[in-house]
């Protein structure tokens, strides 16, 4: 039986949470009861007892949603799956329980198996709700998209009378579920109880890292916009090769104050799982000379690679994985994203650049994470296949702002909506969609990185899920297998 | 049963009235009053006089024994939904907004109303919970502690506790519900329609009728206690099922008798039951009368036995009168009146006057107020378009 936990409970005020401060808003907008299930059984015997008791279900694996889908659910219960979290390999299938931690996935899969699953880097984010999303991360490039490899979940669904159903959808039985709950998100057609994958890549055996610093303060518009331009050419260009598809590098923009620095991160590995043959990221990390690196630099006299060598350093994958991987500290934040299939343009690059220098407690709080993206997740086919629309990115962006004090809620929300409007404003966007990543040049938003600011567009639906049919899709198969609507939030998949 | 009247109850009339009495006049007639005596009737309109295009509108009608004077129009989000408070000069109005904030959450909004009966000012507008949309009915507990709302699409009730003051606590209490399983179109989820507040003494009871689940639901709105949340919780008593497919929509109580009927859509019919208090509260079936056509709306006269039925065929709509008759059998049918053009949609009774409320306007027919039959005479019309609720309410001598 599921542990209850109810607002007389002294463990309540540490669980009604996640891992984002600002929700549940207020006391008044919390769960009233919290249900901690630790196997299928128990999260199916919980979902009946919520369902019957006309209380609005919504489920939490790790805690990370960024908006408020989970922990604002005035009198409803939350069913937590986080102690249902097994990961284990039976019958020649991998199962990933969605309570698992990304870091547990990858610490058992590669202890028991030597392979690995292409998702995030944070430690400690959930495995239900990031796979449901899609999840991507550093080896995302080499081996597509975390919900790319699945083979079949395990799903609570409720029926049109209210009867909670026990499935296992894939390709044969279920199969428009089953596609739908490849990357459409967690929160919109039942309570998931397991991942099935018939097959995972192998772990590699190393990684090598290096990283670059370059001088903001010290940078004039102009040049970062060529520092931009530059980084999205190497993506839309050398990046698209499958040579180059282990190759992952996170750009981070940060405030510029004096002294401060903008770092790229660098990740490598061959295909077969070794990194022994680092002329990639040599190639990679030389495009940058010209911009005056504090990292890796030439010596007089030295060939480029010989100069980096020292710079580069190469372990085990798997020590790269689980080192430093945790995140999620306690605190109030505001996300966003956009995908982008060229590289910068000088207005975008201008808006970066002058919100970061304008000294706003905004800008002092906010961090753009500028993610190298495409190589196998681009495979033309995963579109129809899975609940993933973007396939031509080669760039995904992350907006960050974290604070602390409640009362700079309205000033950090603000700052952000302008600075992400500021990018998506101008010629280079489609007019009838300014403010937002539309057009020729982009591929819309991440789900996972949910933002309720862009449901103040009629087309959200369509900056999360692409133009084409698959929202119009996922709304029938919405209809099909939660037609009462009990599981939703701001963002789930409404009625047509 | 007298003929009808012929009024050409039309957009096309009504100009041409107005053309021929001139401005004057019609600004004569339609400038704000201030009466003391009789009765206010107000109709939530979505595109009615005095409100912005596409929006909509709380008319308020002096109503009197010579004549009905409109004093005027509150702006608000398409009113579909009325209920006044026990005590306290508030009007609650649901608005069937499609969003609040950018989030599927339709709203309530109480209005505060002035001496004269007219809506002076907006005193809160919340929000229903997330995915309540459709708002088909309000109601308010006898003891003025709770406002409860339909949510037709989303397939939940709300429940809002009300202050002193009549001000509703943001955060409803939500009851989400889910269908009947029928293959039938409207079927598939749950689809709250028609609430009735009950008197039961201390406990705050609704009865509340669900077009996708074909049941009635007995519902208690109550405090719980838990600090931190004072929406106070909402639950489900006692369910009764109508036959299956059948459609549960309207609802009328009686204020004499007791009697509760419910109206069915897809089997048109309507079921008449005896409010039980004991042991627990429930609800007893009388009788079931199969009708032809499904009814649009249901009201009782307030003391004769009467329920009065209307529905639309062919575009017109027929009004039938039922006599209550008490026993296993309550009702017979007392006689049917084709109505002038448009279609109703809801319905007000007085005393001495029925009110129809529909796409053309609002029609006025005069009642016996002891036997509350129709007498023939005085048929009055409003033009105000787009009628989806009305509510008539006596007004402080």
């Amino acid at each position: 039986m599921a542990v209850l936990i109810n607002r007389q409970d002294p463990r309540f005020e540490a669980l009604k949470k996640g891992h984002n401060m600002r929700f549940p808003g207020d006391s008044s907008q919390a769960a009233n009861r919290l249900l901690l299930c630790a196997s299928p059984a128990e999260a199916e015997e919980a979902l009946k007892a919520v369902v019957g008791a006309g209380l609005r279900p919504t489920v939490r694996s790790g805690g990370h949603c960024y908006e408020d889908f989970v922990a604002n659910n005035p009198g409803g219960a939350i069913l937590d799956l986080s102690l249902w979290n097994r990961v284990d390999h039976d019958g020649g299938v991998y199962r990933v329980a969605p309570g698992a931690m990304l870091g547990e996935v990858y610490t058992s899969l590669y202890k028991r198996c030597a392979v690995t699953l292409p998702a995030g880097t944070c430690y400690n984010v959930g495995a239900g709700g990031h796979i449901s999303g899609g999840g991507y991360g550093l080896l995302s490039r080499l081996h597509g998209l975390t919900s790319d490899w699945l083979t079949g979940v395990d799903i609570l669904t409720v029926e049109a009378n209210g009867r909670v159903v026990a499935r296992h959808v894939d390709r044969r039985h279920g199969a428009d579920l089953f596609r739908a709950l490849r990357g459409a998100g967690g929160g919109s057609f039942g309570v998931i109880t397991d991942f099935h994958f018939a097959s995972l890549p192998p772990a590699p055996r190393e990684v090598a890292e290096a990283s670059l610093t370059f001088p903001w303060d010290s940078l004039t518009e102009d040049q970062f916009a060529q520092l931009l331009a530059s980084f999205g050419d190497y993506w839309a260009t050398r990046g698209r090769d499958p040579e180059t598809w282990g190759l992952f590098v996170i750009f981070v923009v940060g405030p510029r104050t004096p002294n401060g620095h903008l770092a790229m991160y660098t990740q490598f590995c061959q295909p077969d799982g070794a990194a022994t043959d680092q002329s990639v990221l040599y190639e990679f990390l030389d495009r940058f000379q010209q911009f005056n690196p504090s990292g890796p630099r030439r010596a007089t006299g030295k060939s480029a690679a010989e100069a980096q060598q020292h710079a580069v350093t190469v372990r085990p994958w798997f020590d790269a994985t689980i080192a430093g991987g945790a995140s999620g500290d306690f605190i109030r934040a505001k996300y966003k994203s956009a995908y982008m299939k060229q590289t910068f343009v000088p207005a975008e690059a201008q808006a970066i650049y002058r919100f970061f220098s304008n000294g706003s407690r905004a800008a002092q709080s906010s961090v753009l994470s500028i993610d190298s993206y495409g190589g196998a997740i681009n495979r033309p086919h995963l579109a129809a296949e899975t609940a993933i629309s973007q396939r031509d990115s080669i760039m995904k962006l992350q907006w960050q702002c974290y604070w602390r004090d409640e009362a700079e809620d309205a000033e950090h929300l603000r700052g952000m909506d302008e600075f992400f409007t500021s990018v998506y404003s101008g010629s280079h966007v489609d007019a009838s969609h300014q403010g937002t990543p539309w057009g020729d040049r982009y591929e819309g938003c991440y789900l996972n990185y949910a933002d309720c600011d862009m449901l103040r567009y009629p087309w959200w639906p369509q900056l999360f899920h692409g133009r084409g049919d698959l929202y119009p899709f996922l709304q029938r198969t919405k209809a099909q297998y939660d037609p009462n609507n009990i599981f939703h939030h701001a963002m789930s998949v409404r009625s047509a | 049963m007298s003929q009808p009247m012929e009024i050409h109850w039309t957009r096309r009339a009504f100009v041409a009235a107005a053309g021929a009495a001139g401005l004057s006049s019609l600004a004569s007639r339609y400038a704000p009053a201030s009466r003391a005596a009789g009765a206010r009737l107000y109709a939530a309109a979505s595109d009615g006089l005095g409100a912005l295009p596409g929006s909509g509108a709380v008319h308020s009608i002096a109503v009197e024994d010579h004549r009905c004077v409109l004093l005027g129009a509150f702006a608000c989000e398409r009113p579909t939904a009325f209920a006044m408070h026990p005590t306290l000069p508030v009007l609650y109005v649901a608005n069937d907004c499609a969003t609040w904030q950018n989030r599927p959450r339709a709203t309530v909004e109480a209005l505060a109303l002035a001496p004269d009966g007219t809506p002076s000012h907006s005193l809160a507008r919340l929000p229903l919970a997330l995915s309540a949309l459709a708002p088909r009915s309000l109601a308010i507990s006898a003891d003025g502690r709770y406002l409860l709302v339909s949510a037709f699409e989303g397939g939940a009730w709300n429940s809002f506790s009300l202050d002193g003051n009549g001000i509703p606590a943001p955060n409803p209490a939500a009851l989400k519900e889910v269908g009947s399983g029928s293959r039938l179109p409207g079927q598939s989820a749950a689809h709250p329609h028609s609430l009735v507040a009950v008197d039961s003494g201390d406990s705050s009871l609704f009865v509340g009728s669900d077009y996708g689940a074909d049941r009635l639901s007995l519902l208690e709105a109550y405090a719980d206690g838990v600090p931190g949340y004072e929406s106070g919780l909402l639950a489900i008593r006692r369910r009764h099922q109508l036959p299956a497919a059948s459609g549960a929509m309207h609802l009328a109580l009686d204020p004499q008798s007791g009697l509760l009927v419910a109206s069915s859509q897809l089997r048109p019919a309507l079921h008449t039951f005896r409010i039980a208090r004991e042991p627990g509260p429930a609800l007893a079936p009388l009788q079931s009368l199969p009708l032809e056509f499904a009814p649009s709306a249901l009201a009782f006269h307030p003391r004769a036995g009467i329920l009065y039925v209307t529905h639309i065929a062919a575009g017109r709509t027929t009004l039938t009168l039922w006599q209550m008759a008490g026993g296993s059998r309550p009702f017979y049918r007392l006689g049917e009146q084709a109505l002038p053009a448009g279609t109703a949609t809801s319905l007000a009774v007085q005393a001495d006057q029925l009110w129809v409320g529909g796409s053309a306007g609002i029609l006025g027919l005069a009642l016996d107020p002891e036997t509350g039959r129709l007498t023939g005479s005085r048929m009055r019309s409003f033009y105000v378009p787009g009628v989806a609720a009305l509510l008539v309410h006596p007004t402080p001598a």
